[in-house]
Parts: structure tokens; C-alpha cells; sequence
């Protein structure tokens, strides 16, 4: 039984990964500021028992290579190649999302934070999306519960540290749906940014607010649209009352058209059981050049433009469309340094100019009844905003409430303002909470 | 009953000094100072060991030495013995008597010398000279020891002396030698055109010899490059995937 361990760890340690479609613009994006991690936690209702947590981390890290993985640079693009350091839980001293550091980190592309009886995990999008770090977390929270002796349910789906690792969780799923020769998509205006200056040292504050789950239920189903939905108007509704409120020449100088992305995880509509990036998005818009939008008719747009834009034929355009890119022989050939600043211009010409703000909601986590009872909240944290969008927001739902969470790199809370407001006024009660 | 980490608010088990987690020291009774670290490693025995086997090598190196002192002495005797019984004077024989004492001197100086690296190459740059200068002086037609040899042995051993200090500053060995091998050829090339120039001449005239220079610049160029994009990682695959 020793030479397969051998073999198999022989394999692990030597083995590097190409960076999937989506993740390819992260490193040559990324800088001190905009460090496309995002946090995933999850509040306990006891203080985490280091012990156990530290032996469940040592189980669960060799279920997941794929994600001990280091950035490293090719002579044409990036790559992942495999580190074997054990993986090295952090106190968490409330510094969210920074970069990853050579040393403190290790050089990994992820890490585990504990504090009293909070355990976050943060990502880098290079390794994956928000699936994949919360089947991650998941698989972490469950083996923990089970080493402090809490019985797990047999009928709890997660990914178990002793179950072998599937090829198709490191697969690059965009690249197996990807269809050639489909046509281009056209060009898009550039959208309304919120107008807010950017301070110097650069700032990073998130406000965590909860809301009633059966309230924006009940809002939402009203209205015959989905939470994600519903808060995307909310979104727009919000950014219009900003619009609204600037000045006449502040207003002449802004572009007229609120749009928000939204990332759509394709694992839903391409079967796939990949692990990394598999994730496209959709932009909802209104246009206010054709005059306001009250609240209703913003969610009845907001829902139709998600409906369409979800299509499976309009997804696999985009994959085309991105994958195709990649694919391009001119570019492919282009040395690294230099395709970092043609990936540096399509990222604001192709990406951040296109649209306001950025919607990112994980839906309803559920790991059943005896589990859920150890657990207060979970919370997600998206990646601090582009210096064009400034402001972006994520959504977690657990038990009866939902989280939000506005990452935001200014100091005007004006748009989170805004925002509650309208849920507020639509009968929804908030409670900001105190998380991290 | 159960601790909680002052710094980080986990959960402590009772018999912890010091938080897994943060590191801070539990405030609790006298602290148990920790065990020290073993570290495995080269033993006392070990290193006796290789003392012995130093000291073996340097035997060898006797013996060696030994063997090729009497095979090259014989040699020239043998030589000089039948070039004396046929022309009943000492004519050709000179040069394999010169060659024949430069191996040894060289076998000599490398044996004698071990360790001494600077001693090595300073007497080796000495028997290289001595024996072109006594082969020079064996022919007396034409004088070229001074005017080119010299020149010619300085100018390779600047050279190889400056590859051995890059070579050795270097922290990791691979195409970056090759890189640095290329520009020594490139200027060991210069200075050989330079030294003919000079004595054909008696003036300064390079040619073909730059044209060289400004071909092997880019290739090393390239070669460093890749190195220093390699050092850790010589997988040429996952480098230039494309």
C-alpha cells in the first residue's frame, strides 16, 4: 500500500495548473488595492475549539490541492503550480481581503482566519469563485463539528476529506462549453460611476447589515421575482437616487446608464463539478435617459433582462466570446509583460467602465438541522471594488436571515444609504451588524 | 472546564501554554519551558567519518601523483636516451622533454597545491608559460613567446578566472552559464583579434571579432532571461505554455 501513496503524492507535488478563462485578467489586474480576494465566514455560537479546528484543517487541506496551489509567471501567461506547505491557520486581526503575501502566506492563494468563534476563509479569484470557497468552507465547518464530536448527517452533501478527488474538479469548465464561430456580441456604453473621491492611503470598509429572510421573501414573491432580483433593483433604485442627487453639471457629466453585474454560477445551467472559476456574468440596466424608474417598474425590467440574459444560448456567446479571446493566436503568442497591459486595458475598456455596481449573492447556505444549530450567521465579503465601481456588495443567506455586505473603497457611505432606504421603505428592517 | 486565548478568544485545551493559533502564552501556574527542537543531521561520527575519507582522497592523489611522475620521467629518459644512441645529440627530444616536465610540474602543483586554489591557478599560469617559453626557445626560428603566447595565456586565463567568479556567484547553475560562456567566448575572441592586430599590425584593429560580440548578446540576452524566470522552476512546460 506504500508505493500508490508514494506515486500519488509524487503526482501532487509536481503537478501545475493553467489559470482557467476567467481568472487569466486577475494577476495582471491586481495590485495592493484591488485584491480580488473575497472572505467567506461563518459565526459560530461557541468559541472555535483550536484543537480539533487544527486537525480538521490538516484533513481538509488534502482534500483541496487544487487550491494549495502558488501564482507564477510563464514566459506567456500565468500559471498554478502545487505547494506543499501545510496550510497555516491565521488569527484573524480584522484586516479583510488583503493580498496575498510571498511569506506571510506562503505563497498560497488562500488562507484560513480564526477569531473567537468566527472562522473565515479568504480566496484569491485566481484559485476559484464563490462556489468553490464555500464548498470549501463547508467541508471544513462539517469535518470540524465532526472532530468535536457532533454526529453528522448521513444525507449532508459535501465534498469529505477521505472521498478521492475528482478530475473534473480541476477542470477549466469554460473551455469544455466553449463553441466556436459564434457570432460576436456588440458593443457596450460605458455605465454611471458613483462619484465619490478616492482617498489617499487607500481605504477598505465594509458595512455588514442583516435583513428578515421571510420579509424580502415576501417582497420578492409579491412582485413574482427572486431575491437576487429584487435586491439587484434595489441596487439600481439606489444608484438612480444617487444620480438624482447630484447636481445639473454634476448629472451632465455622468454617463446616463445604470448598470449592475451580476455573476451567474453556470454550474447551474453547463453540468459541471468543476472547483474553479466557472462563474459568467449578467448586466441589468436602466437607461435614464428614457426618464425615472419607480421601484416596480425597475424590478419588472431587472427580472425580464435576467431571464433573457440567462439564456443558455446568450451564456454560451459570452464563453465564446471570452474563451475565444484566450484562444486568439496573435495574443497567445505575445510575451507575458506585454500582454499584461493589453489585459490591463481590456479589463476597464471591456469590464469596469461597462458597468455600476456589482451584485454577488452565494443564495441560501443549509448544512441540516443538527448543524445549523452550532452556527449564528455566515457572512461574505466581495472583492474590494475597482477604483471605478467603489462600491460593490455580497449576499449570503443562513437560517431566517440574509447578510449583506458593502465593500467599499471610499468614505461616503451614500449608495449603503440609499440602498437601505429603499429596502426600508419597501417595509424591510435592517440591523447592521458587527461581524468583523 | 476550558480556557479562552486572550488575543484570539479560542478555545484552549487544559494542558496549553501557549495559544496554537496566536501564540500568546496562557496565563496560568509556571510555564513548562519547551522541549528542545532535535535536529537531524551530520553527527559526530559522521563527521569523522568524512575527516577519513578526506584524508583517503589525499593518499589517492599521492598515488596518482606518484604513477605519473614515473611514467613521465621514464618517458623522457626513455626518449631522450634513443634520441642520443641515433643522432648522438640531444635534437627532437627536447620538445617531448619539455611537455613530459610541464605534466609533471602540473601534476605537482595540483597534487601539492590541493585546496589552494589561487596557489593552483598562479602556478599553473607559470608552467603554461614556461613550457610555451621553452618550446619557443627549443626553436630558435621564430620568437613568439613574449609577443603572443604571453598575451594569448593572459588573456585566456582573465577569461576563465572571470566565467569561475560569475559561475561561482551564481546561486543556481543552468542556462545562465551558458549565457555567461558565450560572452567570455565573445570577449576572449576581442582580445585574441586584438593581440594579433597588435603584433601583425602594431596597431589596434577589430573585425570579425565584434561581429561576434554583437551576435552572442541577444542569444545571451534570451538565456538569462529564461533563467532567472526558471531558477526555481526548470519545468520548460509549464513555462511556455502557450
Amino acid at each position: 500500500m506504500e508505493e500508490p501513496t508514494h506515486m500519488r503524492q509524487q503526482v501532487i507535488r509536481d503537478f501545475w495548473l493553467r489559470l482557467d478563462n476567467a481568472a487569466k485578467m486577475y494577476p495582471a489586474i491586481l495590485n495592493k488595492e484591488f485584491t480580488t480576494v473575497f472572505r467567506l465566514s461563518a459565526v459560530l455560537k461557541q468559541p472555535v475549539q483550536i484543537r480539533p479546528f487544527l486537525r480538521a484543517v490538516a484533513q481538509v487541506e488534502q482534500r483541496f490541492p487544487y487550491y494549495k496551489m502558488r501564482l507564477r509567471r510563464g514566459f506567456f501567461w500565468y500559471y498554478l503550480e502545487h505547494n506543499s506547505i501545510p496550510v497555516h491557520v491565521q488569527p484573524d486581526h480584522g484586516a479583510l481581503c488583503r493580498g496575498f503575501q510571498k511569506f506571510g502566506d506562503h505563497g498560497l492563494l488562500f488562507r484560513i482566519l480564526v477569531r473567537g468563534g468566527t472562522i473565515s476563509v479568504e480566496f484569491s479569484h485566481i484559485l476559484t469563485d464563490g462556489k468553490g470557497a464555500l464548498e470549501f468552507l463547508k467541508s471544513l465547518l462539517v469535518t470540524y463539528f465532526s472532530q468535536t464530536g457532533i454526529s453528522i448527517p448521513a444525507s449532508l452533501g459535501y465534498l469529505q476529506p477521505e472521498t478521492p478527488i475528482s478530475g473534473q474538479e480541476l477542470e477549466d469548465s469554460f473551455q469544455r462549453y466553449f463553441q466556436k464561430d459564434l457570432p460576436d456580441m456588440g458593443p457596450m456604453s460605458r455605465a454611471f460611476h458613483l462619484p465619490l473621491k478616492l482617498p489617499r492611503p487607500a481605504t477598505f470598509n465594509v458595512m455588514t447589515v442583516s435583513l428578515p429572510m421571510d420579509k424580502i421573501k415576501e417582497q420578492a414573491g409579491h412582485r413574482r421575482v427572486s431575491i437576487t432580483e429584487y435586491l439587484i433593483s434595489a441596487y439600481l433604485c439606489a444608484l438612480q437616487r444617487v444620480y438624482q442627487n447630484l447636481d445639473r453639471p454634476h448629472q451632465r457629466r455622468q454617463n446616463k446608464v445604470l448598470r449592475i453585474q451580476v455573476p451567474v454560477d453556470l454550474r447551474r445551467i453547463f453540468p459541471s463539478l468543476s472547483m474553479r472559476n466557472f462563474t459568467l456574468f449578467v448586466l441589468p440596466e436602466i437607461d435614464l435617459r428614457l426618464g425615472y424608474y419607480y421601484f416596480d417598474e425597475i424590478v419588472k425590467k431587472v427580472h425580464h433582462q435576467m431571464e433573457l440574459e440567462k439564456d443558455k444560448k446568450v451564456i454560451s456567446q459570452t464563453i465564446s466570446r471570452n474563451v475565444g479571446s484566450e484562444k486568439d493566436q496573435v495574443l497567445r503568442s505575445v510575451p507575458l509583460f506585454i500582454k499584461r497591459l493589453i489585459l490591463q486595458t481590456q479589463y476597464y475598456s471591456r469590464g469596469a467602465n461597462l458597468y455600476s455596481g456589482e451584485l454577488t449573492n452565494l443564495g441560501k447556505i443549509d448544512l441540516t438541522r443538527p448543524l445549523n444549530d452550532w452556527i449564528e450567521a455566515f457572512a461574505f465579503i466581495p472583492p474590494p471594488p475597482n477604483r471605478a465601481l467603489k462600491v460593490d456588495c455580497g449576499v449570503i443567506g443562513f437560517r431566517d436571515q440574509l447578510m449583506l455586505s458593502f465593500a467599499n473603497i471610499t468614505r461616503s457611505q451614500s449608495l449603503e444609504t440609499a440602498f437601505l432606504n429603499v429596502l426600508n421603505q419597501d417595509g424591510i428592517p435592517f440591523e447592521i451588524r458587527n461581524i468583523f | 472546564m476550558f480556557m479562552i486565548c486572550k488575543n484570539c478568544g479560542v478555545e484552549l485545551e487544559e494542558h496549553m501554554n501557549y495559544c496554537p493559533l496566536c501564540g500568546h502564552p496562557v496565563e496560568k501556574g509556571p510555564m513548562k519551558s519547551p522541549e528542545p527542537v532535535k535536529v537531524e543531521g551530520e553527527t559526530g561520527e559522521n563527521r569523522t567519518y568524512s575527516r577519513m575519507w578526506q584524508l583517503n582522497i589525499m593518499q589517492k592523489r599521492k598515488l596518482i601523483w606518484e604513477v605519473i611522475t614515473l611514467v613521465v620521467l621514464s618517458g623522457i629518459l626513455a626518449v631522450t636516451l634513443l634520441n642520443f644512441i641515433f643522432d648522438q645529440s640531444i635534437t627532437w627530444s627536447v620538445y617531448p622533454l619539455i611537455f613530459g616536465l610541464g605534466i609533471f610540474a602540473y601534476a605537482s602543483a595540483f597534487t601539492f597545491l590541493y585546496g589552494k586554489r589561487w596557489w593552483q591557478t598562479l602556478s599553473s599560469l607559470m608552467i603554461t608559460f614556461l613550457i610555451l617559453f621553452f618550446a619557443d626557445y627549443a626553436d630558435a626560428r621564430i620568437e613568439w613567446a613574449f609577443d603572443l603566447a604571453l598575451p594569448l595565456e593572459l588573456a585566456l586565463y582573465i577569461t576563465g578566472l572571470v566565467l569561475y567568479f560569475a559561475a561561482r556567484k551564481s546561486q543556481h547553475l543552468g542556462f545562465n552559464l551558458i549565457a555567461y560562456v558565450f560572452i567570455a567566448m565573445a570577449f576572449l575572441l576581442i582580445m585574441i583579434e586584438g593581440i594579433l592586430s597588435l603584433h601583425r599590425h602594431q596597431y589596434l584593429a577589430l573585425d570579425w571579432s565584434l561581429i561576434v560580440l554583437i551576435s552572442v548578446i541577444p542569444v545571451a540576452a534570451v538565456l538569462l532571461y529564461i533563467h532567472f524566470r526558471l531558477r526555481t522552476n526548470p519545468d520548460l512546460k509549464k513555462f511556455f505554455h502557450i
